[in-house]
Order: C-alpha cells, then sequence, then structure tokens
C-alpha cells in the first residue's frame, strides 16, 4: 500500500478527521436518497485528485460501505499504483471489449474488478491506455456500465480526468451524483476553477464542492507561555441574554415534563435494574475479542491483588 | 468534583493504554478532588465503536479495583456523523451517565455543514446536546460567534480544564477564557488520555478559575452541574 493511503493508520490525525468531514458532509447532502456515485476532478494535472479520491474511498469503506473505485483517467492512471493491483483489463478493455492479451476472449466486469488490501473496497482500475479515451467514455456501455456497478456497490468513487485539459471528465459528470473539484492552494488559478465549474454545468452535472488541497499548516507551538487576561470587562448583556435563553428554553421543556412526571421515577428504576443485571460476557459485535482481552488484563490485576 | 470527560477506560479508545494506567489514572483523579467520572471514550464509527453495554461491563469490572471512594459512570464522547441520533436511539452509544445529555466533538481542524441539523435533531429526541471543548476547533477560533450560536440552538459547552493553561496553544486559552467570562460554558471536563498529565495540575487550574469568575462559578462548573448530569436533571 503506499503512503498516499493516510486515512487508514489514525482516525484522530488531522487529516482522517478532513476526509471524514468530507464523506459526512457529502452523505448529509442527499440525505434521504444518499449520494452514490461521486466524480473527482481538477482542473489541471496534478493538484492532488487521484489522491482526494483514494483517501475518500477510505474513508466510505470504513464507514462500512461497499466501495468501488473507477479510474477513469485512461490517460494518466493512477490509482492502480496507490492500491496496488494490475492495470489492466480494467475500465477501457471493458468498453472497448478488446483485451489485448486473450483477444478471443471476451472481457467480463468480474475480471475487471480487483479487491484492496482495504476492507469492503474495490478498484476498477483503468485498463490498457487506449488512443481514443473520450470515445469509450461516451458509449453507451458506460452508462449501463454503472447502472450494474450501482447495483453492486454502496457507493462509486471515479476517479477523472482534469478536466480543462480534455472532456474525459465533463464526460463522466452528467452520469453522476456529484462532482467535486480539487484545486490546489497557490496552484489552481481562480478563473480556470470557474471555467471548470462552467463545463461541467453545461452538460448537465452536480457540482457538490470544492476541495482545496495542499493546504500549509501551521505547526502550532503547544505549551506556549503562560496567559491570562486580566480584568476584561464582563459582557454582561451578551451574558444575561445568552443565559436568558437557555433558562427560556429549558423553562419550556420543563413545563412539559411536569404533565409526565411519573417518567422520572421510572427511568430511575431501570438504572437500578440494569445493574443489577451485571452481564459477564461481551455483546455479539465486532469488539468481542477486543472486550475478551481487555477483560483478561483485568482480571490478571485481579488475581495479583488477591 | 465530577469529571464529565475523560478517555480512562483502557484500550478502546486513544486514552488509556492498559488497565495498569487506567487504575494509575483513578488515583490521580482521586488526589485532584474528583469523586465520580463519567468514562467517554471516543465512539467514531468504524474505528472506536465499542457499545454502550461493553463499556459497562469493562466498567463494572474495573470498579472492584479501585482501591479509592470513586465511582465511575458509562458515558462516551461521540463524533458527529449524519446518524448520530440513529446510534444515541439504538443504544449503541451512551449518553453521560445514561442520562439525557449526549456529549460530542466535531472535527478540530475542518468545518461540518450539518452541525445545526444534529444540534437540532438531538433536541427534538429529547436529548440535550453538550459540545466537547468547543474552544479547541478551528472554526470557532476564527469566530467565536460560532460557539454563541450553539448555545442559541440549545445546545451546552464543555471546556477543558487545560486549556486555560495554554494546553492546546494560545488561541484555545483565548476562547475559553473568553467562554468563561461571558458565562457560556455549562461544564469543565480534563479530556484525560494519559497518566501524569491534567490531573495533576487541577490544583493549579481551579486557583486560577476562582480569581477570574469567582468561588461560586467554580464550584456550579466542576460540581453542581455535573451533579445534574449524574441526576438526569435540566440545567
Amino acid at each position: 500500500m503506499k503512503k498516499e493511503i493516510i486515512t487508514s493508520v489514525d482516525p484522530k490525525s488531522p487529516v482522517s478527521e478532513v476526509f471524514r468531514a468530507l464523506r459526512t458532509n457529502l452523505q448529509y447532502l442527499n440525505k434521504n436518497d444518499g449520494v452514490q456515485t461521486i466524480l473527482i476532478t481538477s482542473t489541471m494535472q496534478g493538484e492532488g485528485k487521484s489522491f482526494v479520491a483514494a483517501n475518500l474511498a477510505v474513508t466510505f469503506a470504513q464507514a462500512g460501505k461497499d466501495v468501488l473505485i473507477i479510474d477513469t483517467d485512461m490517460r494518466r492512471p493512477r490509482q492502480n499504483k496507490i492500491f496496488d493491483t494490475d492495470l489492466y483489463p480494467g475500465l477501457s478493455n471493458f468498453l472497448s471489449g478488446v483485451n489485448i492479451y486473450r483477444s478471443s476472449h471476451e472481457v467480463k466486469l468480474k475480471e475487471c474488478i480487483y479487491k484492496t488490501k482495504i476492507d469492503n473496497l474495490s478498484l476498477l482500475p483503468a485498463g490498457n491506455i487506449p488512443p481514443n479515451p473520450s470515445e469509450l467514455l461516451q458509449s453507451e456501455k458506460l452508462p449501463e456500465l454503472i447502472k450494474e456497478l450501482k447495483g453492486m456497490f454502496d457507493v462509486l468513487i471515479f476517479d477523472g480526468a482534469p478536466c480543462l485539459l480534455v472532456t474525459d471528465a465533463t464526460l463522466v459528470s452528467r452520469l453522476v451524483d456529484a462532482t467535486i473539484l480539487v484545486c490546489s492552494q497557490r496552484k489552481t488559478r481562480i478563473e480556470e476553477l470557474k471555467e471548470a465549474k462552467t463545463r461541467i454545468k453545461r452538460v448537465g452535472g452536480n457540482i457538490a464542492g470544492v476541495v482545496l488541497n495542499r493546504v500549509k499548516v501551521s505547526s502550532k507551538k503547544y505549551g506556549e507561555k503562560y496567559y491570562y487576561a486580566s480584568t476584561e470587562k464582563e459582557n454582561k448583556s451578551r451574558k444575561h441574554q445568552a443565559s436568558k435563553r437557555k433558562k427560556d428554553y429549558f423553562a419550556y421543556e420543563e413545563d412539559v415534563d411536569d404533565d409526565v412526571e411519573y417518567i422520572e421515577p421510572k427511568e430511575e428504576t431501570k438504572k437500578r435494574t440494569t445493574t443489577k443485571s451485571r452481564k459477564s460476557e461481551p455483546t455479539d459485535s465486532s469488539n468481542s475479542d477486543k472486550i475478551r482481552e481487555i477483560l483478561a488484563e483485568i482480571n490478571k490485576v485481579k488475581e495479583d491483588n488477591k | 468534583m465530577i469529571d464529565i470527560h475523560t478517555h480512562i477506560l483502557p484500550c478502546i479508545d486513544d486514552g488509556a493504554k492498559s488497565i495498569e494506567e487506567t487504575l494509575k489514572m483513578i488515583n490521580e483523579a482521586y488526589m485532584a478532588g474528583f469523586t465520580e467520572i463519567i468514562t467517554t471514550s471516543h465512539y467514531i464509527d468504524g474505528h472506536f465503536d465499542v457499545n454502550k453495554d461493553d463499556r459497562q461491563l469493562l466498567i463494572d469490572n474495573i470498579e472492584e479495583l479501585i482501591s479509592v471512594d470513586l465511582k465511575l459512570h458509562n458515558g462516551a464522547e461521540s463524533y458527529i456523523t449524519p446518524n448520530l441520533v440513529e446510534l444515541y436511539n439504538e443504544g449503541q452509544i451512551p449518553t453521560l451517565a445514561n442520562s439525557r445529555y449526549a456529549l460530542f466533538e466535531l472535527p478540530m481542524n475542518t468545518e461540518i455543514l450539518y452541525a445545526d441539523s444534529i444540534i437540532n435533531e438531538l433536541i427534538n429526541n429529547n436529548y440535550i446536546p453538550v459540545i466537547a471543548h468547543p474552544e479547541r476547533y478551528q472554526f470557532v477560533q476564527k469566530n467565536i460567534k460560532k460557539a454563541y450560536d450553539f448555545i442559541e440552538r440549545g445546545a451546552l459547552l464543555q471546556c477543558n480544564y487545560g486549556s486555560f493553561i495554554g494546553r492546546y496553544g494560545n488561541e484555545a486559552q483565548k476562547i475559553a477564557i473568553k467562554l468563561l467570562k461571558n458565562d457560556q460554558i455549562t461544564f469543565l471536563g480534563t479530556d484525560t488520555h494519559r497518566c501524569d498529565s491534567i490531573y495533576t495540575k487541577i490544583d493549579d487550574i481551579i486557583q486560577k478559575l476562582e480569581k477570574t469568575v469567582g468561588i461560586d462559578k467554580v464550584e456550579e462548573l466542576t460540581v453542581e452541574n455535573p451533579k445534574k448530569i449524574l441526576n438526569n436533571e435540566y440545567i
């Protein structure tokens, strides 16, 4: 696995947080139906779209979704390198029906989908670099393929070619629920970003937002010199407003509660009974082995204390 | 005092790394003046997702080992996610001491577009949203009004003791002091992850807080308001 898959390491790292926020923001955009197909593209090359696509896919997979990355950047395919799989047979082979090594053999979709080392995450690589990527992406086979894949996976992430260089990604943008434009701080020009947006909108694509990549992060100094404000005047009005609003709000809640007063003692007894009927076994979950291990450690200490 | 934000349960998040460390932290907490602790190990879907019942099982077993007069309660610091309320309703994530108070955190360095909806949803489902350490979020540091907005929507704020001595940097310290002076904090918590860290500094911090807002206010933040969580009362 390449070191680009940074989201699989530490769930509390800043970069994991950013991708998790991106994932949940996308999920929330369309809460009822859920966004199922997402295209990641950029204006120019080297802005980090493949990196964003790969890590976004990993965060979806970590959230328990069955995810497929589809590398539609057939001119400069990257996902097979990131996830360490073969390049072909892949998308171009499936769309063209040509498998250069086994010409007599029809290309089956199953052969083109590779499992990655990350649970729930598969890859449909770009395939052999074809002479005519735009043509292939315009073929009627692509919408059919997407329809079929939608039935097989929860989320499809498309890595698209930069949309100002070639029309490839724009072609894909009309077939997906949401398109994300990746741009790079101090590199992407605002006019180009606008141009990219116009092109995607023109063909009926739906832009979910822009991801700003390569942002310089200042390494903040911790344990800085002790600082305490002196006798700054209290902002009385705001203070009172805030606490009054709080009181008003909960006063209403309390009124409601008065009518159903008996609920409170009920909750109390419920609490008591749950502590009485102690369980000794972990619940049946993906964590049960871990819990058993920790309990064993606790028991060891108990034994030592005796 | 009652600590409502701790990562003392062993090996289920990035907090205590062994049962020995857990016990050490509990002793430190007791020495610092805490008599009750709500354990709030992270709940991040797909990463740190030990459920409510398993947490209780650990707590029951750990309590048998505690030599000091200190009680543990179940709880979690959940990470904002679109299905947060479902996870609470299903009993997957515990609320604070099984009360109506739900402690959750937001990302440090980026903004969530649906935070307000989650607050509303929690309130509509009879939970009281408690936002963990607002002073540490970059978007609050850039614009403190974001923290005021949370209060207006009905959320309560929990700040970290360590923020008042600059443990999370200068900006977090400034924000925490401002929120304190504006009377916008409802709870304080240690957010402790390791032994030999924040519990040894509590005395100094309390003294400083008392100098700033007086002894009564500090009592409210460290004892009275947390007690209302334990008793499941409104504030």
